[in-house]
């Protein structure tokens, strides 16, 4: 009866603690009957907004309102182009960079502007799909308010005053070998860069050259220096694992590989009638990630426990490790701990422990034993040396530099594109050292925190806009090609300032590049030409993936594991999408749902349900009443004090709190300027991503946060059956084997399909002539191995030119993505199953949105697909009540409307702008579909299966999205089609989906899922 | 049958009070335009036009700006809007059950407030007319859903019920139109000939089509009067079926409901009813010559109908709610469920006292025959009906299939202004109704009376010599 | 008392019904009328443009085919605008100092594009693929009538939505063998000879009943070029 009164399903606490709600909380809501925002927009209905969007309409409605507008300018070039074909794209390959390590990419690029990114195949780290930040990257070519000039104290200055300027200082330095000069810059793997910086330092010996991320990997090099005596760079073959524990780790989502590892770790685990094998992932982690949310086992734990939990593991796989630890496992945990050891030790060489670069060199040191002593070396783990140009330790780096200046030996600072005014670690206050300097020149892309202080700004062009080179995770060098004319006149790229400094101004980066390159003899001169085409061409350099180091564990003596006491811990860690704050200005990036908490525009203190409770933020019957606005808290770290938002989320470990990095920005742009909660300011060097001793006090004030799930969830009271809905059929592999079908778990399901229908269904049979041949499209999407890391979401976005509806809006229910990726929860709020599910618009054969449209503005086409024509529609919106999947979006306002004319490069051409009051929703990208259609029409041929690719299943990482024509019974979707566990969204309304799902299967560990699932059931 | 009429005279309470004679019908009703008018007249019509500025207000800011400026969302795409539609539609509905279907009945008793009834109609589906176009999101090209000839070579879709709407509220609304002023001819040319000044007397000629009360015009007026009857009875109920179909054909748990077209018929005969006793009401004390006319026997009568009406509807509710949980049906059952414990349950259950608890009031002669708590119980109608257009449209959205789509809808501020301002228009447009067109039917009056009391000089309760041989032929005066 | 009305006031009022009755039709057809008038869609209007250009001349009395300077017809969307390049590859050595061509040649030597006037102009949310349609029999002159007549460039179609639906709704109206498409002077063969010489010309296989009419030819091509006819109104073959 427990089961009966409890949820399967729910999507949040409020769900959760539906039955236990209580009458207090009744009168609350009572009170709160209408949500906040009920009142007036004035952000809208200001004065100025008023006029302004009153033009606006007037043109559309006159603009509608005659068909034959005077026919505009037509522009014709006077030199014919070399190979673009008016009207048809080209494909670039150039490579997006994040924190120095790239990604491969294929540039659309129409009519002499790129409007899309897609993985490159041939590259290592994209193997031909993308994340979400490479999608937006794209976003940040266009930004608006990119910096655009040079700048002296604020004031515009000529390049001249500029160059001049800066000789002289030099000239100065000269003498003293450069001893006052010190470079700050990124991580750089840029082999030219790297080649431009040592001639600088050749000439000014005593120069110092510094690198500083905010999010680093320096413990992982001291890990490995640890387990191996020297720094190296661990290259994980997921693929190989049958079994991975990944230790405080979002590998699957983070780092520079992360692409690539989600891919090996779906490939490991896709089920198909004929393939039956899963690999089997365990997590231990203090929040939950997006690679938490695809374990087979998580185990919540702090950060700081996450040691000893690896040494009982090293202890039980028999690896020697001596290390001191204070603390002890719980119970749970070395239960846990122990049936984790078993299982790593019945899969010996095909295993494979992870650890994240939060935890101390020592859990590395740990790992690498544990894989060492399973024998995983060179299997499931190898390693290479470090692909960057000067591996270092940046929280040293950064460290020294802050010394160095407070000391006064730093007379000249250039700074290459890092910010650390924002993101260097508090203790060191690095934004008052800056104007300490006297000279400081500081080259980005926007004018940051740290310009802002420095002597100098340097505007900072796009890597899209100059040729440039970085290397991926492996060492494969990639050369940048520009894709467009540079925006703006003044921006430089590093390399040019850095020619510029080394009095080689006259260069252009293409010469440098291309000279340095030539200068490599990688082939005899004579083949250059050809080799340098066929990089560029390609993408990536051949032969420059660093070697495979063969290495033996050689464990130095270990530094004591972190003092593990139960104490109250908050947790640093990248934001799921604005990483370490550099696309804080990115609105696609920051109205996309975070990949866990599906919070858009800001960033939260996560906490448990449990010890928001305790702390009073929270109480137990008004857990319900967390929706929108959400409690402020204050939070003290020794001595150090920040105000965030306070939010429950189900399977955060107790006793601690998880800030996201990247937010509460000053000068990060008009987008991303006070958005959220500065992390940055709680973080010291000493404690870069965990730190003990925290107090949070409420402050009694509310904060609104938007979500793009649970708007308002407030509790219903006693029944479950929104939980018990047929949305979702989840299993156990073991359970598959047993029956293909599911049928136990097929709730509402319909068994085989056929229902009854009032109205006459649309004929989709082939025509069996091959000239007439008629397609029938549809998508099979298999959750089993959607990470719901979103890059789908951002890609759709691109390419279908969506707009972004602002924090505001998004509060109000109006976001607009076409594809959202639902999120249920599943067992004990402590630590529950998680499940997420993109959902689409899902083509229904019967469609219910159809026949309610009085202007039919949205109808069925030959091959099945549901149009909606935006020039036709007037707006009632019966459609999108009408729909059960609640796919469809409306234009409240008139969101595409860009002040900024640079914003029009960004627009797909294939595809319509909305207008204002139009409904809109996915359209299979019937822009690809077309395009394809009409070139195989024009070849007299069919189109071929994978020829049509949506942008969806084209960024996926782990190709969980699947699109084709299932009147071939040969297609990839036909056969997917086929399989045993495809299930539809909400058989049973007979809406027949072209949309389907195969089952979310799991493959638990016998030994745990026992009490797994009794947790599951209550 | 008159028979009939006559002993429900005798024996009920009068349908007229006091000495009656044609002239005094006349000059009582006629003379209205032309006396001055009460200072609640004055502040009534300020408030109404207060109301309508608003209301013109609202729309210019939401076509300008846009439907964002109101609450709706996904998933609660429709609302204000739609809710105000249906509520003002059903209002409609009184007048032209009033006139058609009560005169088709030979109802002695409508005669005195069918002019009132149908007035408030026409007002009513004008405030009612306005919505679906505004609520669309580019009411500039609504005209799409009129299948003119064009140029796109595309129709309307005529499966959707919106479609069908159209057609429907703009049958009605002509229909009413026509039936109110056909009506109206006779006492129009009434007041022409008492008018004093030249430019009432021109106005009024023109709109009474130089009526000359012939008896050639009183054959034509009967015929053409029973024909539009005729005609406007199945409209009674084919609008309000219609508009339930709005919803009724949805997949929506909680609009995809059987029992949707009678139940909204009821329920907007039922509302419309409360709307014209709390429109009468008030008028008996601002122009007390009323009282004559519309007696205790006339409210009583309306009361009578509210609670019958009253009744089928709160049948429709226990329905609804039956059905929810017999259909074992998940969605269904969740649905119901939510109405009634989810975040709108205080909705819900004043929806259900309104509508189903007060009316029982009226089970009362005495209830029925105190002005007082008559008034107050058709102004808690009115509410309880919006309520029930509320409880439809916004509680079966907000959480309907899929979790993941769920959300709440609350109205803004311009969704309030428009609501107010269509009160205030409909108000106005009442008032100045008052004020130039005689707001009883003077003929239909003296038809009635010389039925009930036979040739002129017959006085109240005295039986007339001898029955009237012919059709009645009282004059409009003069 | 004085009556208020004359008689003739009945005739007044009568006039007045049957005129506003009158008017009411004006209004609709007088409206639709103008809507549909090149004063409304600029049909047949040439718009100014930089350079005179006569495509009379250049297509008719030369005879230069269309696809010397639309060359991406067959292979795009967009026929495309000819760059100057493309003018200068014959005015480099004809008429090389007219003074109409001085704009060419600024054009051509200083990089500069030429600004034209648009012609032909579809809403944006209208996806028109030039290419599709001249590879499956389209002929230029069935949207660009007259064009080889033009002194100045007009638009010879209002290109309503209707007149799209036309055609794409039955093909076989206006297809014609593949290799007639850039045929300005194409007629439909009247005698069985002219369509026998026709479809062989072409190498259009035909079983059995020779085509007598466009009818019939236009059903054997629709066929013979695969083109999916059922399909040809669907709302996204145009709009997404």
């Amino acid at each position: 009866m427990e089961r009966e009164r409890d949820p399967m399903f729910w999507r949040s606490l409020n769900e959760r603690y539906a039955n236990k709600r209580q009458l207090p909380l009744y009168r609350e809501q009572l009170a709160r009957e209408f949500p906040p925002e009920a009142a007036p927009h004035s952000d809208l209905v200001s004065r100025r907004q008023f006029l302004k969007l009153m033009g606006a309409s007037l043109a559309m409605a006159g603009l509608s309102a005659c068909g034959y507008k005077p026919q505009g300018p037509v522009i014709a070039r006077a030199k014919i182009p070399e190979e673009a074909l008016p009207g048809e794209s080209l494909y670039y390959a150039t490579a997006v960079t994040l924190s120095g390590y790239a990604k491969g990419v294929l540039a659309r690029v129409y009519e002499g502007r790129p409007i899309k990114l897609e993985g490159n195949e041939l590259h290592p780290a994209s193997l031909g799909s993308t994340d979400a930040f490479t999608q937006a990257e794209i976003l940040n070519l266009y930004d608006p308010d990119r910096s655009q000039n040079l700048l002296k104290f604020g004031q515009i200055q000529p390049w001249q005053a500029f160059t001049s300027e800066l000789m002289q200082q030099l000239a100065i330095q000269q003498a003293k070998k450069g001893s006052g000069v010190r470079l700050l810059t990124g991580i750089i793997t840029s082999p030219t860069l790297a080649d431009q910086i040592q001639t600088f330092l050749k000439a000014y010996p005593q120069a110092k050259w510094y690198q500083w991320e905010a999010v680093n990997h320096d413990n992982v090099y001291e890990g490995t220096r640890l387990a191996f005596g020297e720094w190296l760079n661990p290259i994980y073959r997921v693929r190989q694992a049958k079994v991975i524990l990944a230790l405080d780790s979002d590998f699957l989502y983070l780092g520079p590989a992360a692409v690539r590892y989600a891919r090996e770790f779906a490939d490991g685990r896709r089920v198909r009638e004929n393939q039956r094998e899963m690999n089997r992932l365990y997590v231990a982690e203090p929040m939950p990630t997006v690679t938490g949310f695809s374990a087979d086992h998580r185990l919540p734990i702090h950060s700081s426990r996450i040691g000893l939990l690896a040494l009982a593991i090293a202890q039980a796989v028999g690896a020697s490790v001596q290390v001191e630890a204070a603390g002890e496992l719980t119970p749970d945990e070395r239960k846990w701990a122990e049936a984790v050891a078993r299982d790593l030790m019945a899969h010996r060489g095909e295993s494979l422990v992870i650890v994240g670069e939060a935890q101390p060199p020592t859990v590395h040191a740990i790992a690498h034993a544990i894989n060492a002593t399973l024998g995983n070396l060179g299997k499931t783990v190898v390693f290479t040396a470090p692909p960057e140009a000067k591996p270092t330790l940046c929280t040293n780096d950064i460290r020294t530099l802050a010394k160095e200046i407070e000391a006064g030996q730093v007379e000249v600072l250039i700074m290459l594109g890092t910010n650390p005014a924002y993101d260097a670690p508090a203790d060191l206050n690095f934004a008052e050292l800056i104007p300490k300097v006297p000279f400081s020149v500081h080259l980005s892309r926007y004018t940051d925190e740290t310009s802002a202080l420095c002597v100098w700004h340097v505007p900072e062009s796009h890597p899209f806009e100059t040729w440039g080179d970085a290397r991926a995770f492996d060492g494969t060098v990639s050369i940048q090609q520009p894709l467009l004319y540079p925006l703006y006149a003044n921006t430089r790229s590093a390399l040019e300032l850095m020619a510029t400094i080394n009095g080689q101004g006259g260069k252009q980066p293409f010469e440098l590049v291309q000279s340095y390159w030539k200068g490599r003899n990688l082939v005899p001169a004579a083949q250059f030409d050809a080799f340098w085409r066929k990089s560029v061409h390609d993408g990536i350099v051949p032969r420059t993936a660093l070697p495979i180091k063969s290495v033996a564990l050689r464990l130095q003596p270990l530094p004591p594991l972190p003092e593990a006491g139960q104490g109250f811990e908050i947790r640093f860690a990248p934001d799921p999408t604005l990483y370490d704050g550099r696309f804080a200005n990115n609105t696609w990036l920051q109205e996309l749902p975070k990949p866990v908490s599906r919070i858009c525009w800001d960033n939260v203190a996560f906490m448990s349900l449990k010890t928001a409770q305790e702390l009073g933020v929270v109480g137990t019957e008004s857990v319900a009443l967390v929706h929108d606005s959400a409690p402020l808290v204050q939070i003290r770290v020794n001595g150090r004090t920040l105000v965030a938002a306070a939010y429950p989320i189900p399977g955060h470990v107790d006793n601690a709190i998880t800030l996201h990095l990247g937010y509460g920005r000053t000068r990060a742009g008009s987008n991303g300027s006070g958005t959220g909660f500065n992390a940055y300011t709680l973080r010291s060097s000493d404690a870069m991503w965990f730190a003990r001793g925290v107090e949070v006090v409420t402050t009694g004030q509310r904060y609104t946060i938007a979500r793009t799930e649970e708007h308002h969830l407030i509790q219903h009271g006693q029944l479950d059956s929104t939980h018990h809905r047929p949305i979702m059929l989840v299993g156990t592999l073991q359970e598959f084997k047993e029956d293909p079908h599911l049928e136990k778990h097929r709730h509402g399901h319909a068994k085989n399909g056929e229902l009854p229908s009032m109205y006459r269904g649309f004929k989709y049979d082939r025509y069996q002539n091959p000239q007439n041949y008629r397609y029938a499209w549809a998508m099979v999407i298999d959750p089993t191995v959607c990470i719901g890391c979103g890059a789908c979401v951002i890609a759709c976005q691109a390419e279908n030119n969506i707009p972004v509806v602002g924090k505001q809006e998004v509060v109000r229910q109006r976001e607009m993505h076409w594809l959202r990726i639902d999120r249920y929860f599943k067992g004990p709020v402590e630590n529950p199953r998680t499940y997420q599910l993109p959902v689409p618009c899902m083509h229904c054969e019967n469609a219910p949105c159809e026949l309610v449209c009085p202007v039919a503005a949205t109808v069925h086409s030959e091959e099945g697909l549901n149009q909606m024509v935006y020039n036709r529609c007037v707006g009632t919106r019966y459609c999108s009540n009408n729909c059960p999947y609640k796919v469809r979006r409306f234009n409240y306002y008139r969101y595409t409307y860009y002040k900024q004319p640079v914003l029009h490069l960004l627009q797909n051409p294939d595809v319509t702008v909305r207008g204002r009051g139009v409904i809109e929703k996915c359209t299979y990208c019937v822009q690809r579909i077309n395009h394809a259609r009409i070139q195989a029409k024009k070849e007299n041929r069919r189109i071929r299966d994978g020829e049509i690719i949506p942008a969806c299943q084209q960024a996926c990482p782990t190709k969980a999205i699947v699109f084709g024509d299932i009147n071939d019974p040969d297609s990839e979707v036909s056969r997917l089609r086929r399989e045993p566990h495809l299930f539809a969204m909400l058989e049973e309304l007979n809406t027949k989906p072209r949309t389907t799902y195969l089952a979310r299967l799991e493959n638990p560990n016998p030994e745990l899922s026992a009490e797994a699932h009794d947790a599951a059931s209550h | 049958m008159q028979q009939a009429i006559r002993a429900q005279a005798v024996q009920e309470a009068p349908l007229f009070e006091g000495e009656q004679t044609y002239e005094r019908i006349t000059a009582q009703i006629g003379d209205i335009p032309f006396e001055k008018h009460p200072i609640g007249w004055t502040v009534a019509f300020g408030l109404g036009f207060a109301g309508t500025t608003l209301l013109i207000f609202a729309i210019a800011v939401l076509l300008l700006i846009g439907l964002g400026i109101w609450g709706i969302n996904q998933p609660v795409a429709w609302g204000f809007a739609i809710i105000n539609f249906v509520w003002w539609i059903g209002i409609g509905h009184a007048g032209t059950l009033i006139s058609a279907i009560l005169l088709l009945m030979r109802q002695a008793w409508r005669m005195s407030i069918n002019r009132f009834a149908e007035a408030m109609t026409i007002f009513a589906v004008m405030c009612a007319g306005l919505f679906p176009l505004i609520h669309t999101g580019r009411p500039w090209v609504a005209y799409w859903l009129l299948p003119l000839p064009n140029w796109l070579a595309m129709w309307p879709q005529f499966r959707s019920p919106l479609e069908w709407d159209v057609f429907a509220v703009s049958t009605y609304f002509t229909v009413s139109v026509l039936f109110w002023y056909m009506g109206l001819i006779p006492d129009l040319a009434a007041v022409r000939d008492r008018a004093k000044s030249q430019l009432a007397k021109v106005i009024n000629g023109i709109l009474s089509w130089g009526w000359r009360n012939s008896a050639i015009h009183w054959m034509r007026f009967e015929s053409a009067y029973l024909l539009l009857a005729g005609l406007s009875t199945p409209l009674v109920l084919s609008v309000h079926s219609v508009v339930s179909l709005d919803f009724a054909i949805s997949i929506v748990p909680g609009w995809h409901v059987t029992i949707f077209p009678p139940y909204f018929v009821a329920g907007a005969i039922y509302s419309g009813f409360a709307m014209v006793l709390t429109l009468v009401i008030p008028f008996r004390i601002l122009y007390p010559k009323l009282r004559e006319y519309i007696t205790m026997h006339h409210i009583d009568m309306m009361a009578k109908v509210m609670l019958a009406t009253g009744l089928i509807v709160f049948y429709g509710y226990m329905m609804e709610a039956f059905f929810g949980f017999y259909s074992a049906n998940l969605f269904e059952k969740y649905m119901i469920t939510n109405r009634m414990t989810g975040p709108y349950w205080p909705v819900y259950w004043a929806l259900i006292f309104c509508n189903g608890i007060v009316i029982q009031a009226l089970w009362f002669p005495k209830v029925r025959h105190n002005l007082f708590w008559l008034f107050i119980i058709s102004l808690i109608v009115n509410i309880g009906m919006w309520l029930e257009r509320f409880v439809i449209v916004v509680t079966s959205l907000h959480r309907d299939f899929t979790p993941s789509g769920w959300g709440m809808y609350g109205p803004t501020f311009w969704d309030w202004a428009t609501y107010i301002g269509t009160l205030g228009f409909f108000v106005m447009m009442m008032f100045i109704f008052a004020r130039f067109v005689p707001m009883l039917a003077m003929a239909e009056l003296k038809d009635l009376w010389y039925r009930l009391y036979g040739h002129r000089g017959g006085h109240n309760g005295h039986a007339p010599a001898k029955e009237p041989t012919h059709a009645p032929t009282s004059g409009g005066g003069a | 008392m004085a009556q208020v009305f004359k008689r003739y006031h009945n005739t007044v009022a009568r006039a007045t019904i049957g005129g506003g009755l009158l008017a009411l039709m004006a209004l609709i057809f007088g409206g639709s009328s103008i809507t549909r008038s090149p004063w409304w869609t600029r049909a047949g209007e040439p718009p100014d443009q930089p350079v005179p250009f006569s495509h009379k001349h250049h297509a008719e009395e030369l005879g230069i085919d269309c696809r010397y300077c639309h060359w991406s017809v067959t292979k795009s969307a967009h026929a495309g605008i000819p760059p100057a390049e493309v003018c200068m590859t014959c005015h480099s050595q004809i008429w090389t100092n007219s003074p109409l061509l001085q704009i060419v040649r600024d054009t051509y030597q200083q990089d500069k594009p030429i600004v034209w006037n648009k012609v032909n102009d579809l809403p944006e949310f209208v996806y028109f693929d030039h290419s599709i349609h001249v590879n499956k029999g389209i002929g230029c002159n069935e949207c660009h009538a007259g064009i080889e007549k033009m002194q100045l460039t007009a638009k010879s179609q209002p290109f309503s939505m209707w007149f799209c639906l036309n055609c794409h709704r039955n093909p076989e109206q206006y297809i014609r063998p593949k290799g007639e498409v850039f045929n300005m002077y194409y007629k439909v063969p009247r005698t069985a000879e002219e369509m026998r010489a026709l479809l062989e010309k072409h190498g259009i296989p035909w079983n059995g009943q020779l085509p007598r009419n466009q009818q019939e030819l236009g059903a054997l091509l629709v066929k013979h070029y695969n083109i999916h006819k059922e399909q040809l109104s669907d709302c996204s073959i145009c709009h997404r």
